[in-house]
């Protein structure tokens, strides 16, 4: 794949205008262009940077206990500081989109495509 | 008789003439490809493996069969390169990926069997980012075999992630290649490169031997020089597959030449606030002219999705599925790019509410879409925001004052075909391009586009010199 270009905001007619919390980190990724944020450009024009500078402490706890429950998976003496760095990045990317896809108007009876059919080997 | 240096760069119709014409032998035009792989390839990092053995085998085999009378068509005797991540018997399929670089797959790509029940010679497989850039690369050397090196200007990227499949286009390597788009990895090489590539719609080609990335999005595809050439690929390798359940069974036959010359009804998307660079901006404009006079442009907006979430969910935790035991055995530290490395954790741990509700906003978006491209033949726009970027730079740097139309990733979300077609020349003389989105299934209306603006304009004769 390719790393995804730079796009304009895209937050689906009828999301509640509310600021998306943006990490430092994420922030500073979002005003260098960069590639794995781009979630945050649907929401970053109601973003101040004072309000980018510091998480909810709520999302911040999500993210610590996630990377925690990474490094006790995966342990590996190569994840010094930098490589846990990076990982906390995309896990604050993803969290940013889970709220984009969270916050998304979904009906009980939207499905997604057919993921599943029966299945029988043909004679 | 030797094979005319120009013929590096002929259509497969001026090959197939060629043959026709016993110009040369199927085993003289293997040689003659193959000799370009071997003496250019290593200067753009574009290929893994020439197949040598099995190209002439093929070759050989091609000529009895032109001497018996037995014709398969137009790509018969033709030379084409793949891709590294379709399976080969016998020659090693590595996926771009160091952990796989001496791996042999005891299969063969449906893709692969077709273009071979056609006559095709296979002569090379062909350099990409590993894994297919699933695990984030931000820059060029993100590949085993080295960052693609861009054939119009050594110092700058040839695309990913199906770079050698571009690059080997470009360069008169190969006079076609095959490719795979999870979201742009056909469509970026071919714009950064200057040839014109074609994104099938999602179940169209056969994945079966592929490397699997993101099941759900993973596409096939022709990089060639021409839309006419991508249209005789798709017609050999199209059609359902039992090995692979999401293939469809809707046939597709591509049409004679000038079989649809228009006029066609075209559309454009209004305009983000931020632009693409003021090159590709103009050149943009000088093809949309061209188009005029090929039907009618309207302008419509692009239905309005979290398509970035819903695209980078769904991959994510597809390929964490797919390569999981890279982090259990520790085998994503052998990966070239440092950024790679870690590109698997952080995934591990998305909640599978996330991933359904991706797949729920994906099928909404399919429909959106759908309803708003219906009653074009197109879906016009600049394929992205920049040149390919040099070597030395982190996209995201380079990109950052940019902004392309996000179309790329929509189209892939909804699973819709693209053609990408050059429109010139850009920032260090590096091609620029534009793209053409349909609905689903609508190959030939995109093709017969494509085609009409390729027949008044030459940006898709021209090539970089050696």
């Amino acid at each position: 794949m390719t790393p995804p270009d730079r796009q304009p905001a895209t937050v689906p007619a009828g999301t509640p205008e509310r600021s998306v919390p943006l990490s430092r980190r994420a922030f500073s990724g979002w005003l260098l262009g960069s590639a794995t944020p781009l979630v945050t450009l649907a929401t970053s024009p109601t973003v101040s940077a004072a309000e980018a500078q510091v998480a909810p402490r709520s999302e911040a706890t999500v993210i610590e206990r996630q990377l925690e429950l990474i490094l006790q998976q995966y342990p590996d003496p190569r994840l010094d500081a930098a490589a846990v760095a990076e990982i906390r990045d995309d896990l604050e990317t993803q969290r940013l989109r889970s709220d984009l896809l969270n916050r998304f108007p979904l009906p009980n009876h939207a499905e997604p495509g057919p993921i599943f059919t029966a299945w029988r080997r043909a004679p | 008789m030797p094979v005319p240096a120009d013929f590096a760069f002929a259509t497969i119709r001026q090959l197939a003439q060629g043959l026709r014409e016993q110009r040369f032998t199927a085993v003289e035009l293997a040689e003659f490809f193959l000799a370009r792989l071997e003496r250019l390839g290593p200067r753009y990092n574009a290929v893994v493996t020439v197949t040598r053995a099995r190209a002439l085998a093929e070759a050989t085999q091609a000529d009895q069969e032109f001497k018996a009378g037995r014709d398969r068509g137009l790509l018969h005797g033709i030379p084409y390169g793949v891709k590294d991540l379709l399976a080969t018997r016998g020659i090693p399929t590595t996926w771009g990926a160091a952990p796989f670089r001496e791996r042999i797959i005891d299969d063969e790509a449906t893709v692969i069997t077709r273009l071979r029940e056609a006559g095709a010679v296979l002569v090379a497989k062909l350099a990409m980012v590993e894994l297919a850039g699933g695990l984030g690369y931000r820059q060029a050397h993100a590949s085993f075999s080295g960052p693609g090196l861009n054939p119009w200007d050594v110092k700058s990227w040839s695309g990913g992630s199906s770079s050698g499949s571009g690059a080997a286009v470009a360069a008169g390597l190969v006079p076609l290649a095959i490719g795979s788009e999870t979201s742009g990895s056909i469509v970026t090489p071919a714009a950064y490169c200057g040839v014109t590539g074609l994104r099938p719609t999602y179940g169209r080609v056969s994945r079966h031997g592929a490397m699997a990335l993101t099941w759900s999005m993973d596409k096939l595809g022709p990089l060639c020089r021409t839309a006419d050439d991508c249209g005789l690929v798709l017609n050999a390798i199209a059609g359902p597959d039992p090995l692979d359940d999401t293939s469809v069974s809707r046939p597709f036959q591509y049409p004679e030449p000038g079989a649809a010359a228009g006029p066609f009804k075209l559309a454009i998307l209004r305009e983000p606030t931020r632009k693409p660079q003021p090159e590709i901006q103009q050149n943009f404009a000088t093809a949309l002219q061209v188009l005029e006079n090929l039907g009618t442009i309207m302008e419509i907006p692009l239905p309005d999705f979290p398509y970035s979430a819903v695209v980078g969910t769904i991959i994510n935790c597809e390929l964490t599925a797919a390569f999981g035991d890279l982090l259990t055995t520790g085998q994503v530290w052998e990966m070239t790019a440092p950024e790679d490395r870690v590109g698997l954790h952080a995934a591990s741990v998305i909640p599978a509410r996330d991933y359904i509700n991706a797949c729920r906003i994906r099928r909404q978006i399919q429909i959106a879409v759908d309803t708003a491209f219906a009653g074009f033949d197109a879906i016009v726009v600049p394929t992205g925001s920049t040149v390919a970027p040099p070597l030395d730079r982190e996209f995201r740097e380079y990109q950052a004052p940019y902004r392309g139309t996000g179309l790329t990733v929509a189209a892939n979300a909804a699973g819709l075909p693209g053609i990408t077609l050059p429109t010139g020349h850009g920032e260090r003389g590096l091609p620029t391009s534009l793209s053409l989105v349909g609905r689903a299934f609508s190959e030939n209306q995109l093709l017969a586009v494509a085609s009409a603006y390729q027949s008044r304009t030459d940006w898709h004769t021209r090539h970089p010199g050696e």
